[in-house]
């Protein structure tokens, strides 16, 4: 694993980071996200699908109510948030990682909330807010990933 | 046949257990709802824990409840009707699984209603007259959707968040004031005669689309109360909540306007848990009014979850065809998690 620090200054600016990440990404993957309300979470997952490709950012949506949203890209995408789920009965109900989990790619939102579980993920982003216009990225992610997308600090631009 | 059947609704698709008895097309004889309120409570009321693996425990007294509560018997039901999407699979299994168990033993024929279309159907329960088509502004938790509907259960989506669902910046916003759950009623509760006076921004409030966006105003309360934080005054929670909640209203109310410029709907009809919002249901009647619109919006215990809504769609589908043998059919029938009621 090899970690990366990255800033964004605006939605587009995370969208485009997400996109790059995204378009690295393969089936059975696992990606984990954390950061505060507002962080940009969400913004980050509509960057994600643009890079797997096949699904408008648009129909991206925050699903820390439905708690799992799937999306039809290249390849399919579980987006999962664990904002209401607490309680390691309740994860398993929701289905999150079930006996297809390694045809498609499951990203989960609160990741560090949750019931506790061990969870890893081959890409792992925290995302904080110092300011309104500034958005701060520690990437973690598996050293396969970072090769093949050939990543830079300075790849993004916004 | 009967003259008017007697249709048993089943609901589990997210928080809440529900099961309800409808007579004919419209009429509800019971409304059973298994609140997770006390569920919620035990965390302090603070953080919305799901409670899923609650409806199995549930199901079977809440069913029982229904139908002991409308005055009739099991033997007197002739149609199950159960949500079989979208939801959460796992709660809506529960439901599903039962309801087939029940029409299978009873041989009672079934019918699998989609949970949005059932939100949108409370409104004909409230006016079975309603004139279509409608435009159908449904408003939750989960989704912040606009519909035209020709016919009942026949919906065109021609809008929808592009992000965060209504209720649910709510809740959020709520939840960075440290108030309660659920953050609605609560926002709702602290700004009754506060001022709105501050501007938070309407997104998406360009003409040329009819979909919403909540993330940026959620964020910009967030900085909000950041800065009036770091002043060191006490925080004008209420005055926050006001202008929140009118910043939610404003949108809603703005593409509402804009959809029936558009599509010139006969009615207008608001649904959905966040359909309970005292000054929304105001703010709709009142653009209606200058519109020379028939507004619907079902009371408040027809917005929140229910199994009315369920058992009316599924009536009034069953009723437009009994013979069809899908109703009989129902073996295969699955959950569908993602199901979009629109064509």
């Amino acid at each position: 694993m090899k970690s990366l620090r990255l800033k964004t200054h605006s939605p587009e600016g995370t969208i485009e980071l997400g996109s790059i990440l995204g378009s690295g990404l393969k089936a059975g993957d696992t990606v984990l996200l954390t950061g505060d309300l507002g962080a940009g979470k969400t913004t980050f997952v509509k960057g994600l699908c643009l890079g797997i490709g096949g699904f408008h950012p648009d129909r991206v949506k925050s699903p820390s109510f439905t708690v799992v949203n799937d999306y039809i890209c290249k390849i399919p995408v579980r987006h999962v948030d664990l904002y209401r789920v607490d309680d390691v009965e309740d994860f398993e109900t929701i289905g999150a990682f079930d006996e297809d989990y390694s045809s498609r790619i499951t990203v989960v939102e609160w990741a560090d909330k949750g019931p506790g579980l061990p969870l890893s993920g081959d890409l792992s982003v925290s995302i904080a807010d110092p300011n309104p216009d500034e958005r701060e990225f520690t990437i973690l992610a598996d050293d396969n990933l970072l090769i093949s997308l050939n990543l830079k600090p300075f790849s993004v631009r916004n | 046949m009967k003259q008017e059947i007697l249709t048993l609704g089943i609901e589990t698709s997210c928080d809440e257990t529900a099961a309800s008895v409808v007579r004919g097309r419209f009429e509800p004889l019971s409304n059973i709802v298994a609140s997770q309120t006390d569920i919620h409570d035990k965390y302090g009321g603070i953080v919305p824990e799901l409670a899923c693996r609650r409806h199995a425990e549930l199901i079977g007294s809440v069913v029982g409840s229904a139908i002991e509560t409308a005055k009739v018997t099991l033997a007197d039901i002739d149609l199950v009707a159960v949500t079989r999407g979208p939801g959460l699979v796992g709660a809506l299994l529960v439901g599903l699984s039962y309801a087939k168990g029940l029409a299978w033993g009873r041989k009672l024929p079934l019918v699998g209603v989609n949970h949005l279309n059932g939100h949108i159907t409370a409104g004909l329960v409230s006016n079975p007259m309603a004139p279509l088509p409608a435009l159908c502004l449904l408003v939750s938790g989960g989704h912040t959707e606009l519909y035209t509907m020709e016919a009942p259960g026949a919906l065109l989506k021609i809008g929808s968040t592009r992000d965060d669902a209504a209720g649910e910046a709510l809740d959020k916003v709520a939840r960075m004031l440290g108030l309660g759950y659920p953050g609605g009623p609560v926002i709702e509760k602290m700004a009754k005669g506060s001022e709105a006076r501050f501007d938070l921004p309407v997104a998406l409030s360009r003409k040329d689309t009819l979909d919403f966006s909540f993330s940026g105003p959620k964020t910009a309360a967030k900085y909000l109360i950041r800065d009036l934080m770091a002043t060191g005054d006490p925080l004008p929670v209420e005055d926050i909540c006001a202008s929140f909640q009118k910043a939610v209203i404003d949108a809603l109310e703005q593409k509402t306007a804009l959809a029936a410029k558009w599509r010139k709907p006969k009615s207008i009809i608001v649904a959905g848990g966040v359909a309970c919002n005292g000054p929304l249901r105001e703010r709709m009647n009142l653009l209606g009014e200058r519109l020379g619109v028939e507004v619907v919006i079902p009371p408040p215990v027809l917005c929140s979850d229910n199994a009315v809504m369920i058992a009316v769609a599924g009536a009034i589908e069953y009723l437009n065809n009994p013979e069809d043998p899908a109703f009989r059919d129902f073996n295969s029938m699955d959950a569908d998690s993602g199901w979009a009621p629109s064509r």
